[in-house]
């Protein structure tokens, strides 16, 4: 593959590339799924294919095929470099990138146990055990349990001189219980809705869960959403736990701080930023406990990689310290807009086809002081909510509104008391990430992936984790979708 | 590619199959698309490539694997990965055999010099308006799109269907300093779309949109435009009008099939045979799909089936199955919503005190039973007074059951478009008028 690769290097510079890069991947993923007793998902996929990017004339050119071979990639790259004069025909100005140094390295996600090497019947008689749990009460009308196994084998090679192998495996499961009675529907997923247990790792991670031990609570909690007051309304002192913060911050504090997206680069689809660049080490982003780290070397993120897809190695960035926005999430092309002269390896692309763009990269909000439990005693007469079920965030990533699966009144003496279904929660992100006056420790906080992030015309998805732990928020507006 | 090519290439796939039965789905895509932002292209990007996925079936018991490299070592790999499968996972209990061979409508949705459009033609098309905005000191973000793509599905029983067709998208948004207008022209060839149209409509909805003001959140008439109308009925698509929700009681609609559960101007079809519609004449598993009308008159008719869930009704499939074995059932991917009789500018017209909605922005969905949404109003949401677009307003979020909004329905609107979801979709819609739509608190975002 590192010939292919050379090759369709040099094919670029040969119809005209300043620069140029070609990733070849090869890829694998195994999905299985078990929906209420029956095979609700099943496929073993193979992919191989190659993308080359250029700069001709100081613009951006991008072709990509499934077909690796000589003929094809010299043919890949004309196309490229053509689609890349096109692009300079409508230039205002020429891509800059900044440095980088030269690798010839090898990378690899550590894992104990292949995915794809463990028995289908093994994974086969997890989901089976959960099934039957979760369908123990009539009322249950979907039991889904899931994993899902990936594999890609990355050869990049830059013009730079640059040459990576880099493989990544991930692996991932989940279930969710569905009860449904007199017109009433409420969900229960475990561990989160959005990607379960979710790492990048092997099988080690399913085989040491506690998947199946918390079946029957989820079960129970589902069925009894289906008879619990709605979640009241009005302004309450809320607990969020870790698995609903973590799309929170995915969704105001990660895509908010694309350096692109700020810029204006996605102002047609998903929208622009209120992080305009004026706010850059100014704007008190949350209160002085809310720090919020970028992080592609965290064992097990799922963005955690040796190199970006530019072949940038990745590091350890702070977005926000100490309440302050101190950072951006850039790429080799943006970061000089921010005076920066490394990129912060945010750049990837969704398999060989698509364009590297910035994507979110692991961000984590760091670990506070408080037990849980004293949290709970502190906030009485508050809500807790649980896990995310609904999302939406306006164009600038100010006015969110979500929705979680259950919601647990708060009693005096830090008791939880009922629950509460349909639980909503409605701010704007500066107001609430200061709003926030308390975070649980590091033996509450936990790495939570996400799975499904979209981004980009043509759409991409990107996988990447959020680390948080229990957190509170004063006088939060609750209860909307009453 | 070509039809011949694909037969030969599911041919291929089958003759390495060794258990009883077998289909095979060949997906073909070729295509390219520019992004522009900044008044300059900043993504220009080019992709083609083909994928096969197999499906066997033995003693009940089902596998499935895919891949994309042609060659027969890798697809024979694929086949003996699949049939591996059918050793370990359960029987299936609803197990069907494969379909017979059947005939299906033509559907003719490729012309070809849309597949061919070049880089250069792209960039061509887009050249005079990005040299404008520059002039008129206006942004300009967007993409321009055109490509092919082909789809052919067999089984080991002879079942043969094949189905090709072309597309072109141009959606353009323009910013001033503090507002966006937006516009989008989607169809099957590229030297139809109105690019010059679109694009004056953005810039005229953007000046338009300067200085919007706040108005307080509450209960407003709305005048909803077609692509802020698709963003809410295909929610209907995922929702409601799938058999499997409908059988399990997730549907608001469960159990009240030939009940007035919506306005009696409403009638909403499942169509891919509509010109503006796009989409294939069967499904996949091979059966030809056919028009459903799924809301006549308010009242709830139908819901769309595949083999498995019109067995369980005691029905006939009206070809709307995703790939087996899968757990969302089957889904209506081609909404029609029948065009009422009222121009934009008579519901503008008509309103004493309302809004006029561009395009929603990001809505999702809080409760299934009562089709609770939420989303934000973008790109030129405007007070609607004395029958009159007064002035541009701060964007607003909306919280609302579809239940009572669609029960609300004053007037639809005369024009057909097909547009697409924050989620995607591609439903043809009418603008629409509705009484009391709830929106929940402001945003300061532009």
């Amino acid at each position: 593959m590192k010939d292919l690769a050379l090759y369709g290097v040099d094919c670029a510079k040969k119809y005209g590339a300043s620069y140029a890069d070609i990733r070849i991947i090869h890829a694998k993923n195994e999905g299985i799924s078990i929906r209420n007793g029956q095979v609700g998902g099943i496929d073993r996929s193979e992919t191989l294919g190659f993308g080359i990017r250029v700069i001709v004339d100081g613009a951006w050119g991008f072709a990509a095929s499934s077909r690796v071979e000589k003929k094809e990639i010299e043919k890949t790259a004309k196309l490229a470099c053509d689609t890349a004069r096109a692009s300079a025909s409508l230039k205002l100005k020429s891509v800059k990138l900044a440095d980088e140094p030269v690798y010839d390295e090898k990378w690899q996600t550590p894992y104990i146990i292949d995915p794809f090497k463990v028995p289908l019947e093994e994974k086969l008689s997890l989901l089976s055990k959960i099934d039957e749990v979760l369908r123990k009460s009539d009322k249950i009308k979907v039991a889904h349990s899931w994993m899902d196994f990936f594999y890609e084998h990355q050869y990049l090679a830059i013009s730079s001189g640059t040459f990576i192998d880099q493989t990544l495996m991930r692996s991932a499961a989940g279930y969710s219980a569905t009860a449904v009675d007199k017109g009433e529907v409420q969900r229960r997923s475990y561990p989160s809705s959005h990607g379960g247990i979710a790492k990048t790792a092997g099988y080690e991670i399913i085989r040491g869960s506690d998947l199946l031990e918390n079946a029957e609570r989820i079960r129970d909690e589902a069925v009894a959403l289906l008879t619990a007051e709605p979640c009241p309304s009005g302004q309450y002192d809320t607990i969020i736990d870790g698995t609903q913060l973590a799309l929170q911050i995915h969704e105001s504090c990660g895509h908010a701080a694309e350096l692109d997206r700020v810029l204006g680069s996605e102002a047609n689809y998903a929208g622009t930023s209120f992080l305009t660049l004026d706010k850059l080490n100014k704007l008190k982003y949350g209160s002085k406990i809310v720090n919020l780290v970028i992080d592609g070397t965290i064992p097990g993120g799922l963005a955690t990689v040796g190199f970006d897809d530019e072949g940038v190695r990745a590091g350890r960035y702070y977005l926000v310290k100490n309440g302050l926005f101190v950072g951006y999430k850039t790429n080799r092309e943006l970061a000089h807009i921010v005076g920066e002269k490394r990129s912060r390896g945010c750049c990837r692309a969704d398999g060989y086809s698509n364009l590297p763009m910035i994507r979110q990269n692991n961000l984590s909000l760091l670990p506070g002081d408080w037990d849980f439990n004293a949290l709970l005693e502190d906030t009485p007469g508050g809500v807790y909510m649980v896990n995310n079920k609904s999302w939406s965030i306006d164009q600038q990533r100010q006015n969110f509104q979500f929705g979680c699966e259950i919601a647990y009144e708060i009693l005096p003496g830090g008791k939880l008391g009922k629950i509460y279904k349909n639980p909503t929660y409605q701010s704007n992100t500066v107001q609430f990430w200061n709003s926030c006056d308390a975070i649980c420790n590091e033996d509450w906080w936990r790495l939570w992936g996400v799975l499904n992030c979209g981004k980009g015309q043509p759409p991409q998805t990107a996988e990447m984790s959020h680390g948080a732990a229990p957190a509170r928020f004063r006088k939060l507006t609750i209860g909307i979708a009453r | 590619m070509e039809r011949e090519e694909m037969k030969r290439l599911c041919e291929r796939v089958l003759s390495f199959v060794r258990v009883p039965e077998a289909e095979v789905l060949v997906n073909q895509s070729s295509g390219g698309l520019s992004r522009f932002a900044n008044n300059q292209i900043e993504q220009n990007v080019n992709d083609s490539g083909v994928s096969v996925s197999l499906r066997v079936i033995e003693n009940r018991r089902v596998g499935r694997a895919s891949c994309n490299i042609l060659d027969d070592r890798a697809l024979e790999r694929m086949v003996r990965a699949a049939e591996e499968m059918t050793k370990f996972v359960p029987e299936d209990k609803e197990y069907l055999p494969l379909p017979e061979p059947q005939s299906y409508e033509r559907l003719d949705a490729y012309v070809e010099s849309t597949a061919k459009v070049t880089p250069k033609k792209r960039a061509d098309a887009i050249a005079d308006f990005l040299k404008s905005a520059r002039r008129k000191k206006v942004t300009a973000a967007g993409i321009i799109s055109a490509g092919a793509s082909a789809v052919a599905f067999a089984n080991n029983r002879g079942m043969f269907a094949y189905h090709r067709q072309t597309q072109a998208d141009y959606s353009v948004t323009v910013m001033t300093d503090g507002s966006a207008g937006w516009a989008r022209e989607l169809g099957r060839d590229f030297s139809k779309i109105d690019f010059e149209g679109a694009s004056e409509k953005a810039l005229r909805k953007a000046l338009e949109s300067r200085n919007p003001r706040k108005i307080e959140p509450g209960e407003y008439d709305v005048v909803l435009e077609p692509a802020a109308v698709a963003d809410l009925v295909m929610f209907l698509a995922w929702l409601t009008f799938g058999a499997l929700p409908y059988m399990e009681g997730r549907s608001y609609i469960s159990g009240k099939l030939g009940e007035k559960v919506f306005d009696e101007k409403l009638t909403i079809d499942d169509d891919v045979y509509h010109p503006l519609s796009g989409g294939m004449p069967f499904d996949f598993e091979g059966m030809p799909r056919k028009k459903v009308r799924l809301i006549e008159n308010g009242v709830a008719k139908a819901v769309v089936h595949s083999r498995k869930t019109a067995k369980k009704m005691n029905t006939e499939t009206t070809g709307h199955g995703l790939p087996e074995p899968n757990s969302s059932g089957p889904i209506p991917l081609n909404l029609v919503v029948q065009p009422g009789d009222s121009s934009l500018e008579e519901m503008i017209a008509s309103t004493k005190k309302g809004i006029l909605v561009t395009q929603f922005h990001y809505t999702n969905s809080i409760d299934p039973m009562k089709i609770i949404l939420t989303g934000m109003t973008r790109n030129g949401t405007f007070l609607i007074k004395n029958g009159k677009v007064a002035h541009p307003i701060k964007n607003l979020r909306f919280t609302e059951s579809m239940v009572k909004a669609l029960s609300n329905i004053e007037s639809i609107g005369k024009t057909l478009h097909r547009t697409e979801g924050f989620f995607g979709g591609g439903p043809v819609v009418p603008a629409m008028k509705i009484r009391n739509f709830r929106f929940t608190s402001l945003s300061e975002s532009t």
